[in-house]
């Protein structure tokens, strides 16, 4: 589903934000991905989503090149960053709208997925209301029904549990296993480490842009926690 | 340093992006020397103005009138600029809230934001009082003493026009607060605003009923426009006395103003920070279009929500359908006699497509659509939209914005005024012909100089390099044509319809390398 092969992308300072990064996320993943501040997480993400470029290696999306086939991939990911700044002079509905009619959305279905994820992030009597005067935990859980809207194949997140309360939190966890269980894929940067280790299957630790470590999150850590494994990587110099 | 310094000095570093200008070493040369030839080019085109203006009075022997003038234009030019910009410097800023939650007084947050657009008033005013003051000096070979004492006036010039165009803005965002469309209310109290004064101009500038010698008559007028221009006349050493009152009482005005304005700063910015909350449980009103149709029609939603946005470049249009409208219930011979035009025939004859065509490059939203798309971009960047259907968008707002004033101002010219078919056929093509040039330059501009880190709207609409760099263009193009046919008496229809040509040509290539271009 997401092929990161040998990414490498420089800072226009000159300093590396990711070198020669290599992964791999299968569909039923969830991918969780894992640094201190400033290793390069989000500097991937946002190269595997189109928005930043990268200066080598390839990305593949479904088997496309985000590079050469922007769009044909952008089509089957959904992407929220860790600080949706939404257009905050629209509605949520009129925003999630927007967002299904660039993905081609059909009428109906959009529909019953707004219905669906509103009630379930308690959103329904806010989508009505502009943006502009929404919590940042409200814009939150709004970039989370815009990305679902047309249902993704592979869901990429950027510290997605930031701002969101711990009921909200707890939705977005049983979603995210819903959308694997249906063949989809997730990619997701997190600094809690207790709800990676719970969550995802694989786990991909990343250290000043080089990756320490990846695979199953069994073979990751071991007979250890996952934090004492994190805590030994930023040590090991 | 103080704190109020301090806030002052980040101010201007963040909305003239210093940073940027002097640290970035790849964009620096560019950046300094767009931004150098576009701030000359605004200079020299004021300067020249005033110089003209002043050329002109003193060659009607009216030189010592210079002074007076001078001070009232300045301040009617102060008072329309910053009904323009208050509600983006002193209100609603984005920062305030950060502001507010650091160790400083309200005071001194207020006094930054005053002091920060008194710099930019301050500016302006030198630029019509020094220029027109050196003329003034030559022809009325003032003495020393009074020259510098008129040069010393512009430090506080300012004061006033400030306090009443801030009080007028501080009226438009309480009484649009009330209302559930604030913008749109904000928006007609504000063009109202500026038509008033615009009204007022005028009517202050028409020769008054009193005979007498043309000095008395232009005397009248000036005082008309600013009464405490009387003051500035330097006709003995008592006048002096009359510009130590115009300080005293401009500075005691700027801190009465202040300090009311201390008292209500919180209540005031959360009248323009508020929002209307819609009724709980309001079900959403789904459809389904076409991905530009739903680019478009968000980008439609994006300029019409936008106070600033839209006075800053909706203004050209509003007043295209001001003046078409009048034109419906007024005879042209009583419209022109008020906008200063002998034979109105005889004009719009010679430049009604100019006019329109003038009107709309001033109309210029694509210049900074772009920069306006800001911290929202990464959701542009992330679905699946070309850079082709994000161009298009930007382009067809400025069409559709320009097509109400078109439309409009076209039906009534023609309705109105007898033109033969040659010139009623250059009306309807050669302001379509800019209007398109307008909007795609404008956004072709903004793909090469584009700014999403901008904290306050104002930046971005009134500051930017690309609207000002597409200011020049669109003004180039509309003197091009007056030019050639005022100096090499080229024939007016010849000339319109080959700046058309050129400017679709011009068009086509700048949006193939506008598309070409990686925004998203």
């Amino acid at each position: 589903m997401l092929k990161i092969e040998h990414l490498i992308k420089t800072y226009p300072n000159g300093k590396k934000a990711v070198d020669d990064l290599s992964l791999s996320i299968q569909e039923g993943d969830i991918y969780g991905f894992i640094g201190a501040n400033g290793a390069g997480k989000t500097s991937t993400i946002k190269a595997v989503v189109g928005i930043h470029e990268f200066d080598q290696g390839e990305i593949y999306i479904n088997g496309k090149s985000i590079r050469t086939d922007p769009l044909q991939c952008k089509k089957v990911l959904a992407y929220i960053p860790d600080n949706p700044d939404l257009y905050e002079h629209l509605t949520g509905y009129q925003y999630i709208n927007f967002i299904a009619d660039i993905y081609d959305v059909e009428l109906s279905e959009r529909k019953q997925q707004i219905e669906k994820y509103s009630e379930l992030f308690e959103m329904s009597s806010s989508l009505g209301n502009v943006i502009a005067s929404y919590s940042h935990g409200m814009k939150q859980r709004t970039a989370i029904i815009a990305a679902l809207v047309h249902k993704p194949k592979l869901l990429i997140l950027d510290e997605p549990f930031v701002g969101l309360d711990p009921k909200g939190a707890w939705h977005l966890k049983q979603t995210m296993q819903e959308l694997v269980q249906n063949g989809g894929a997730i990619f997701f940067s997190t600094h809690v480490l207790d709800v990676a280790e719970k969550l995802c299957n694989k786990i991909a630790i990343i250290k000043r842009g080089e990756l320490i470590t990846s695979g199953n999150i069994e073979t990751v850590r071991g007979n250890h926690s996952l934090e004492s494994v994190f805590m030994e990587v930023q040590g090991h110099e | 340093m103080n704190k109020t310094t301090l806030l002052l000095k980040t101010q201007i570093y963040n909305y003239f992006s210093l940073n940027e200008l002097f640290h970035s070493e790849k964009k620096r040369s560019n950046f300094a020397f767009i931004t150098a030839v576009g701030i000359f080019t605004l200079l020299a085109l004021l300067s020249g103005y005033n110089i003209m203006t002043a050329l002109a009075l003193a060659k009607m022997g009216q030189a010592q009138l210079i002074p007076a003038y001078m001070v009232s234009v300045s301040n009617f030019i102060i008072l329309v600029f910053t009904v323009l910009r208050s509600n983006g410097i002193l209100f609603g800023c984005r920062d305030y809230e950060m502001l507010s939650s650091l160790p400083v007084q309200a005071k001194e947050i207020i006094s930054s934001k005053f002091g920060f657009l008194y710099l930019l008033n301050f500016l302006l005013g030198i630029l019509f009082m020094l220029p027109a003051g050196i003329i003034w000096q030559i022809y009325a070979s003032a003495h020393l003493l009074f020259f510098f004492m008129y040069l010393a006036s512009a430090v506080f010039v300012p004061f006033v026009p400030m306090c009443i165009a801030s009080l007028l803005g501080v009226l438009v965002t309480v009484v649009s607060s009330k209302f559930r469309r604030k913008n749109i209310v904000s928006l007609v109290f504000s063009f109202a605003v500026l038509g008033g004064l615009l009204g007022i101009g005028i009517y202050s500038m028409q020769t008054g009923a009193s005979g007498g010698s043309l000095g008395v008559i232009l005397m009248e007028q000036v005082s008309r426009l600013y009464p405490l221009s009387a003051w500035f006349r330097y006709t003995n050493y008592f006048s002096l006395a009359g510009n130590v009152g115009f300080w005293s009482l401009s500075a005691l005005v700027f801190c009465i103003f202040v300090k009311i304005v201390e008292c209500r700063y919180a209540r005031l910015n959360s009248y323009v920070l508020q929002y209307h909350a819609a009724s709980p449980g309001r079900k959403a009103n789904l459809k389904k279009h076409s991905v530009f149709t739903a680019v478009y029609l968000k980008e439609m939603g994006r300029y019409f929500s936008s106070y600033l946005w839209v006075l800053n470049t909706g203004l050209g249009v509003v007043l295209l359908c001001v003046t078409s409208l009048a034109l419906c219930v007024v005879s042209p011979e009583i419209l022109g006699t008020y906008a200063g035009i002998e034979d109105v025939d005889l004009f719009l004859g010679q430049y009604a497509p100019l006019i329109i065509a003038a009107m709309l490059s001033i109309s210029c939203p694509a210049a900074s659509a772009i920069s306006l798309e800001g911290r929202n971009l990464w959701v542009l960047q992330s679905i699946p939209l070309s850079n082709k259907t994000f161009i298009k968008s930007k382009i067809a707002l400025t069409l559709t914005v320009h097509a109400i004033g078109y439309m409009l101002s076209v039906a009534v010219f023609l309705i109105r005024f007898q033109f033969n078919a040659i010139w009623s056929f250059t009306l309807l093509a050669v302001p379509a012909c800019y209007s398109v040039f307008t909007a795609v330059q404008g956004t072709y501009i903004n793909c090469c100089f584009p700014r999403f880190d901008w904290d306050n709207e104002m930046v971005v609409v009134k500051q930017s390099i690309s609207v000002i760099l597409s200011g020049v263009i669109g003004m180039i193009c509309i003197a091009v044509p007056v030019l050639l046919h005022w100096f090499l008496g080229l024939p007016n229809v010849g000339v319109l319809w080959g700046m058309a040509a050129i400017l679709i040509v011009l068009s086509v290539i700048l949006y193939f390398k506008a598309c070409g271009k990686k925004i998203i």
